[in-house]
């Protein structure tokens, strides 16, 4: 049960962490940088990665 | 529980309205967010590379005798997707930058006077010589477009970015 709240707030972090890749990527393909996109395409997988597997053991218990 | 504490009166929403929220819907709608903003993300990731394979051709941009001196004229290069402006600094001297400003993509504009390109949405500018960034928020010069001339003709034949 202590969990849920470490869990909870990781998951914001998480969405945040999404919002400031999703803003890079759009000013890098905005202003012309390549470069940036596939790597905050990749953090943002890994996000939504960890943002799915935390929610299922949440869902789970 | 409506106590009819005053501080109530200062919510627009009534106590018998209000919807309460699960943490199993809170946290579905943070999955779908996230869900949304790797689309997105991996989607401009996706239209941001170049193709494979993708070669720069070679394109035919103007006449020498049709940009006169001090004058600039728009071209679409390597698609017509890419604006770019050729200018014409003096009678031999011809160069071509991406329309494109480095900051946030406004079309730049340029002004023959002070031989500088301007972007009017952040005031930016940039030389209109080698395309440096003389002033305000732009992070790199504009990227180059190499040309060649070919007899009366000038022809784009690459990108320097």
């Amino acid at each position: 049960v202590r969990r849920v709240p470490a869990v909870m707030a990781t998951l914001l972090l998480m969405a945040g962490a999404q919002l400031v890749l999703l803003t890079v990527a759009v000013e890098g393909f905005l202003g012309g940088q390549p470069d940036l996109l596939g790597p905050a395409a990749l953090g943002s997988g890994m996000c939504f990665a960890v943002t799915w597997t935390l929610i299922r053991r949440v869902h789970r218990s | 529980v409506d106590d009819g504490a005053a501080w109530r009166d200062d919510f627009p929403v009534p106590l018998s309205e209000e919807q309460r929220v699960t943490r199993r819907t809170f946290t579905k709608s943070l999955a779908g967010f996230s869900c949304a903003a790797f689309a997105g993300t991996a989607g401009l990731a996706f239209r941001g590379q170049p193709a494979p394979g993708e070669g720069v051709p070679a394109l035919r941009v103007a006449g020498v005798d049709e940009v006169p001196v001090g004058g600039a004229t728009v071209f679409g290069y390597p698609s017509e997707g890419d604006p770019c402006v050729l200018v014409r600094l003096d009678p031999e001297t011809f160069v071509a930058f991406g329309q494109k400003c480095t900051h946030l993509g406004c079309p730049v504009t340029y002004h023959p006077a002070s031989t500088t390109f301007h972007c009017p949405c952040h005031e930016g500018f940039f030389s209109g010589r080698d395309g440096a960034v003389l002033a305000g928020p732009p992070p790199r010069p504009l990227p180059r477009i190499r040309l060649e001339r070919r007899g009366d003709e000038l022809w784009a034949v690459g990108v320097v970015p």
